[in-house]
């Protein structure tokens, strides 16, 4: 991979430009959004037509699958996974081993594997890069662990908002079936598997594990208490082993490259990498896989190139609706499971959401708020009820309408919610509001007491207008959607705040910075 | 889980032994522990739902809160029935369902039992009616009576329970099992004059007695048993209080 | 693929099509993940095949769709083999001059 053996031409204006050094970039290693990333599971794709088995065998896929039906018993599969330590990547961070043994162990036949891909979370979209680009990969996961567990059904549930995703995993598990790899007596091993693929029905709910298998058993998708594990009564009562694509797809390297080498990425309690959808406010938006124990810094400001137009860090969002915004002072946390989660966040299945300072966070955990106000199934009380009368707090807070009380009020109301709430989307759905509150209270405060929103995002405590450095240029007059700027050239003008819809279209267009939101 | 096998655990501090896999909350009240309960019905399964019956369960050094009605007992659990954490959620969960049903009277004089406020920052709704969403009412249409004559619609905060599409239900039987089970009353069944029953919006017509002539059953109902147990329609005519 | 009956048919399955294949052939591999396609990568992919054929490249280049690559803020992107050079925001202007400048300059060496 060097110049020399190039005998083309490089065509300047198409590479990547360093905005630092203003240097230009020929080759991918090179270029500064992929060089702390090590994509393990992700970096297969560019050699992979996900339409094409040839492909995927042509870079040595399927050789853990070999390796496995022929030197390893199920119990050795079971038993690597566990000493790997993968722990799940929908979000909970259970280790998939356990989790592999107890389905093992349990009784009952049949035994179902199950890969979830319903991922829901707002900004999440490994799990669809994954079924899009590869999904061989997935797939001899999920075989492994079937061959593992002792199942010979498996399904593969897809949000119906995949639908390249579900198209190209439809034709793998057709070529998967005429080669043999997938069916009865699979590579004259003797063991049977099979893959059925489900289409969710629209509801994010239907991530959450016995949501799912409802869904899957034809019913409506709300949860069930889970004191009895899915590993023994799940999918139609028998025990079944749920696992996240990404979790699936780890398993072909463990297997291939060894626990020991698994285990020599990570931290000491979160090993192997980790895709995040790294998006909102930064320069290099796209999927990033990394080391587990890289810090936030190091992903928001190395590999995404940091905050656009030079703005202030203000937040990072893991873990979607059940997670946390982390502020600039916890920037050097390493990316671990429990590290998260000490500081009021999630890892959560891989949402990265990067705010600056022209995001209001009472408004974030507004956005949250009623997403899982939509997205409650509705079975419980403390869910149905207490996120939908959140959102109406949070909603007046916003709107100015907001007291000191309404904050204790939250608190208490968060505590109630997160103990009494049947399943986990209930149970983690007031982490939006108790970690802005956490880290940004005064912005809630501001939002309360002083009916102002610091931000300048929430429309009913902010007003926009126009301060001397304009020169009368009428641009936003003209771009104004509701005709509420008026001037004469080349004079100030001025914003009628009865019309005024704060859609911001003046402060974008205005070259010379003269409007100002308060 | 072996059924069979005594187990020894504790609820407030008082010594129990049950056969494992029991139900917490069976156990409690058979041993006078009072724990509230909306959503469970003798006659219908349960869901764990309405969030009331919750109690503490600490197992070693990890303590969680869990639905005692689904909840098995096992080996050296300590249960409290009215840790600080339990009693916040009772009252949550009220304060709740008295604003979505602010004009039931049994969701008042449970709370005021319990020493629950309503909450004043909560607006009352006012579409709600008195249904909890329990559901039990689903349960017993399903399982007991067997014609799923009603059921939920819409996902979340929206959710209702009601017959397909809220119209007439052609699978209900008027058999008044829904109103029965309905802890809040919500189910309103009506006899506008003896020889009618109204339920779900549709009117019935009952059966005469063929021997003392009070309007004793729905005829609906009686088709019904007669073609699920095989009996004659006609040997149905009679009311009980005649055979 | 026709059915493969055992793990040695399966490996040498995977050498046959390792042995069949170059590593140093040419190949362009274009990212058509879901982000890419919302760009208008689909009219590029059908403008590279239409390129290639036009210059009698079909056989001496490979043509690659690929899923995500991560960079989506880059897109629509290529990656061009053995050498792993990335060009970014491509359009459908840029094709016929990568496929000249790329594969049709004969023995021109690069500046860098």
């Amino acid at each position: 991979m060097s110049a020399h053996t190039f005998k083309g031409e490089i065509i300047d204006r198409l590479l990547y430009e360093d905005p630092n050094t203003g240097e230009k970039i020929i080759y991918e290693h090179d270029i500064p959004f992929y060089k702390k990333q090590m994509r393990i599971l992700s970096g297969m794709n560019g050699f992979v037509d996900p339409t094409s088995m040839e492909d995927y065998l042509a870079i040595g896929g399927y050789s853990a699958l070999a390796k496995v039906l022929q030197e390893m018993k199920p119990d050795d599969v079971v038993q690597e996974i566990i000493k790997a330590n993968l722990r799940g990547r929908g979000g909970g961070g259970y280790p998939a081993g356990r989790k592999w043994e107890e389905t093992r162990k349990a009784q009952g036949e049949p035994k179902y594997v199950i890969c979830n891909a319903d991922e829901g979370d707002p900004g999440a979209f490994m799990d669809e890069s994954l079924l899009e680009g590869n999904p061989y990969l997935v797939l001899e996961g999920m075989i492994i662990g079937a061959y593992a567990i002792g199942s010979s059904l498996g399904y593969m549930y897809v949000r119906n908002e995949y639908p390249l995703a579900l198209n190209r995993v439809t034709i793998a598990i057709q070529q998967l079936r005429e080669a043999g790899l997938l069916g009865k007596n699979i590579l004259g091993s003797g063991f049977d598997f099979d893959i059925i693929i489900n289409r969710g029905g629209g509801a994010f709910v239907c991530g959450e594990s016995s949501a799912l298998f409802a869904s899957l058993e034809g019913r409506a998708g709300e949860p069930r208490v889970k004191y009895i594990h899915a590993t023994d009564k799940g999918l139609w009562d028998k025990p079944t082993n749920l696992n996240n694509v990404e979790t699936w797809a780890n398993v072909p390297f463990i297997i291939n490259r060894g626990a020991d080498w698994y285990r020599s990425i990570g931290t000491e309690n979160s090993k192997g990498t980790k895709i995040f959808s790294l998006v909102g406010k930064i320069n290099n938006t796209g999927l990033v896989e990394v080391p587990m124990g890289i810090t936030l810094r190091e992903i928001v400001f190395e590999i995404g190139g940091g905050i656009p137009g030079g703005r202030k860090f203000k937040a990072v969002q893991t873990g979607g609706p059940s997670g946390g915004c982390l502020p600039a002072e916890l920037l050097d946390t390493p990316i671990d499971f429990d590290e998260l989660i000490k500081h009021g966040s999630i890892m959560g299945s891989g949402g990265m959401i990067v705010m600056d300072d022209q995001n209001c966070m009472v408004d974030v955990a507004r956005y949250f708020t009623n997403f899982l106000e939509e997205e409650s199934c509705g079975k419980c009380v403390p869910c149905r009820e207490g996120i939908r009368r959140m959102n109406e707090i949070l909603q007046d807070i916003c709107d100015g309408k907001g007291t000191e009380e309404d904050i204790k009020l939250l608190e208490t109301m968060s505590q109630g919610i997160r103990d009494g709430a049947l399943c986990g989307l209930g149970n983690t759905a007031p982490n939006p509001l108790l970690s802005t509150l956490r880290y940004f209270r005064d912005e809630y405060i501001a939002h309360v007491r002083d009916k102002k929103c610091p931000a300048g995002i929430c429309k009913a405590l902010i007003h926009y207008s126009i301060n001397d450095k304009c020169t009368g240029c009428g641009l936003c007059l003209k771009k104004c959607p509701s005709a509420s700027i008026s001037g004469e050239k080349k004079e100030m003008h001025v914003i009628d705040q009865t019309t005024c819809i704060k859609c911001g279209v003046c402060k974008d267009s205005c070259k010379f910075d003269a409007i100002i939101v308060e | 889980m072996k059924v069979g096998k005594m187990v020894s655990f504790s609820i407030d501090g008082k010594k129990i032994k049950a056969e494992e896999g029991t139900m917490l909350l069976d156990i409690a009240r058979q041993h006078g522990v009072e724990i509230p309960t909306f959503c469970t019905h003798e006659a219908v399964s349960r869901t764990g739902s309405c969030r009331l019956c919750v109690v503490e369960v600490r197992q070693g050094t990890r303590s969680k809160i869990v639905a005692s009605c689904m909840y098995p007992v096992s080996e050296g659990i300590v249960v409290d029935t009215k840790t600080e954490r339990v009693l916040n959620v009772r009252r949550l969960v009220l304060q709740l369902l008295m604003a979505r049903c602010p004009e039931s009277d049994i969701l008042k004089e449970m709370a005021n039992e319990m020493g629950i406020e309503p909450e004043p920052r909560f607006k009352p709704d006012t579409d709600k009616g008195n249904c909890i969403l329990c559901r039990l009412c689903v349960r017993v249409c399903e399982e007991t009576v067997g014609v799923s004559a009603i059921g939920s619609s819409y996902r979340g905060p929206g959710k209702s329970v009601g017959p397909p599409f809220m119209e007439n239900s052609k699978a209900c039987i008027a058999c008044g099992a829904c109103a029965y089970v309905c802890p809040t009353q919500h189910i309103v069944m009506e006899s506008t004059d003896d020889s009618k029953r109204k339920i779900w919006g549709r009117t019935f017509k009952m059966q005469a007695c063929d021997k003392c002539g009070r309007y004793f059953a729905p005829v609906d109902q009686l088709k019904f048993i007669s073609n699920t147990a095989g009996v004659p329609l006609s040997e149905l005519h009679t009311c009980p209080s005649c055979r | 693929m026709k059915r493969i009956k055992s793990i040695d048919e399966l490996k040498s399955t995977q050498e046959k099509i390792q042995k069949s294949r170059d590593a140093n052939k040419p190949c362009i591999a274009i990212c058509a993940g879901t982000g890419c396609l919302a760009y208008g990568t689909q009219k590029l992919i059908d403008g590279f095949k239409a390129e290639l054929e036009k210059n009698e490249l079909t056989e001496k280049v490979d043509f690659r769709t690929t899923g995500c690559r991560g960079f989506c803020e880059r897109g629509p992107m290529i990656v061009i083999y053995p050498e792993n050079i990335f060009y970014q925001k491509i359009g459908l202007d840029d094709v016929a001059e990568i496929v000249q400048k790329t594969f049709l300059n004969g023995s021109k060496e690069a500046s860098r």
